[in-house]
């Protein structure tokens, strides 16, 4: 039994964003604006997904798959400089390689190692999982690196106390590291613990809905939230590992750093 | 107490006797040379500012200099320039002859040591902090000080009734900066440059730190002092950075000091 959502279902949907958006507007609340133009948003980048998502598993090609994959990356790579607070600008490679190896490797071990889909690039499995992954390593890479640079900058005197006993610049960022790779895994390990007892996260929901085996659904998203959770690891302390130079010169002084944020308001 | 790492020390120990009386600066080479000293600043307009430039100083075992001036004439500035910590300086500098650039910066500033105006502590106990530069990877190798050694270095300074194993979260701003101090002799470098340390202490607490300086000076230590309060006659030069400039204080200054350090 397969159950669609059919154009008044969407409808409904659409008429309880304008309820919410009317609601804030009566409450003074100013995100009446933002909540709609989100919403369109959402609907439109979400349908444009879903037909290329249609049109990718029509074509079943694995140069098309990692095309889209790649696309995706960039994409996102973009939204994670877009999320992440004081953070100064040149950092769009190193996040660029975070993404990257980061999906390479849940797509190697989560799509080629567990799931083993036939042929293995079959894109209804790899991309949905690139997907997943990619939308929690930004919020973690943006969170662990508005962190980071928060912490450098207000450990200012520590650092050069700590250089001027002859640490290195890695041994005087290290706490701000360990901080910000601690916070950006929070949200992940919550929603591990979690999971099951109030919420039915995404993915198994929606293949229960699709008319799979709670069971084989339930496995299906431990796998997930599993290798999610140690992957955000892997990227949150890869791209601070890739990025804390960008707080000293190449002779270890310690240099406070000019946020984007700064640069384009001197530039106006 | 000397780590392995610092047996360049040991030079500066044998030649104490000729640095006690300021050698003439032809006479023989100084420990640590510093040529063409200069620091650039950008403003928040965009703007370049020289602090100052072109400063030249030589320092010999057992010398203590002092280095007055106004409030932003960069005296702070000249020492993270020295010790290599300033990302805007820039300098021409030898340390035993060595060319600054054939030492690696974290050896460098072991060997010249800045103790900063504002005193931070890191670890739980005064004894983490105390040990805290034997964490790193350049004296990880080197003997870290006794618990006895710690403990007559604290009571020396005044802190005797401070347990070693007291939280740092618990110490005044006095002992804090004492505590500090304490970190940086206990690693014995060979030249220390101390930045308004005297700021947050009493003149009692003051007098027993720069004793404790004075001693190791006299082991063959160089030492560049910024101070807040005036001189106290422990000085062997002083100098007065003004306008960019480095230059001899006049000879008068320093017999009143001498005036001043008796009457205290």
């Amino acid at each position: 039994m397969k159950y669609t959502i059919d154009q008044w279902g969407l409808l409904i949907a659409l008429v309880m964003v304008c309820a919410a958006a009317g609601l804030a507007m009566a409450m003074r609340l100013h995100v009446a604006k933002n909540l709609l133009i989100s919403a369109v948003r959402s609907l439109l980048q979400l349908l444009a997904m879903g037909f290329v998502l249609e049109w990718v598993i029509r074509q079943n090609q694995w140069v098309i798959v990692v095309a889209l994959m790649a696309v995706m990356i960039v994409a996102a790579v973009q939204i994670t400089i877009s999320r992440a607070a004081g953070i100064p600008r040149g950092l769009g490679w190193p996040i660029f390689q975070t993404l990257a190896i980061t999906t390479v490797l849940m797509v190697g071990l989560v799509a080629e190692a567990i799931i083993r889909p036939r042929p293995w690039y079959a894109p209804q499995v790899v991309i949905p999982i690139a997907g997943m992954m990619l939308g929690n390593i930004v919020g973690a890479t943006a969170v662990g690196l508005t962190r980071f640079y928060e912490s450098m900058k207000s450990r200012r005197d520590e650092i050069e106390a700590m250089l001027a006993l002859g640490a290195t610049a890695w041994e005087a960022s290290r706490p701000s590291v360990l901080s910000s790779v601690r916070l950006g895994l929070m949200p992940t390990i919550a929603t591990l613990a979690s999971s099951g007892i109030v919420m039915i996260p995404g993915m198994m929901a929606g293949q229960v809905i699709a008319g799979l085996n709670p069971l084989n659904a339930a496995i299906y998203q431990f796998v997930i939230l599993a290798a999610m959770a140690s992957l955000t690891l892997v990227s949150t302390a890869l791209i601070l590992r890739l990025v804390y130079r960008t707080c000293f010169t190449a002779d270890d002084r310690y240099q406070p750093i000019v946020s984007r944020e700064t640069k384009k308001k001197r530039r106006s | 107490m000397f780590s392995p790492h610092f047996s360049p020390h040991a030079e500066s120990l044998s030649s104490s006797a000729l640095a006690s009386s300021p050698a003439p600066d032809s006479a023989r080479a100084p420990l640590l040379k510093v040529r063409h000293a200069t620091v650039c600043v950008t403003g928040d307009d965009g703007a370049t500012r020289t602090i100052f430039s072109d400063i030249n100083l030589d320092l010999y075992p057992g010398q203590i200099i002092d280095i007055t001036g106004p409030s932003g004439a960069g005296k702070s500035s000249l020492l993270t320039t020295i010790a290599c910590l300033n990302p805007h300086g820039r300098a021409e500098m030898t340390f035993k002859g060595k060319d600054a650039h054939s030492i690696n910066p974290h050896q460098w500033r072991a060997y010249v040591s800045y103790v900063h105006q504002k005193p931070i502590l890191t670890g739980e106990t005064i004894r983490d902090a105390l040990l805290f530069p034997w964490t790193l990877s350049i004296r990880r190798k080197g003997n870290k000080p006794t618990d006895e050694q710690m403990r007559s270095a604290l009571d020396r300074a005044g802190l005797a009734d401070i347990s070693i194993s007291r939280p740092i979260a618990d110490i005044s701003g006095g002992q804090l900066a004492r505590v500090s101090l304490i970190r940086t002799l206990l690693t014995h470098p060979c030249v220390l440059l101390a930045d308004e340390i005297d700021a947050a202490l009493d003149p009692v607490a003051d007098q027993r730190i720069e004793a404790m300086i004075a001693e190791q000076a006299k082991a063959g230590m160089a030492v560049v002092r910024v101070r807040h309060r005036s001189l106290d006659g422990l000085e062997t030069r002083v100098l007065r950075l003004e306008n960019g400039v480095l230059s001899a204080e006049e000879k008068q200054a320093k017999s009143t000091a001498g005036e001043k350090r008796n009457s205290l």
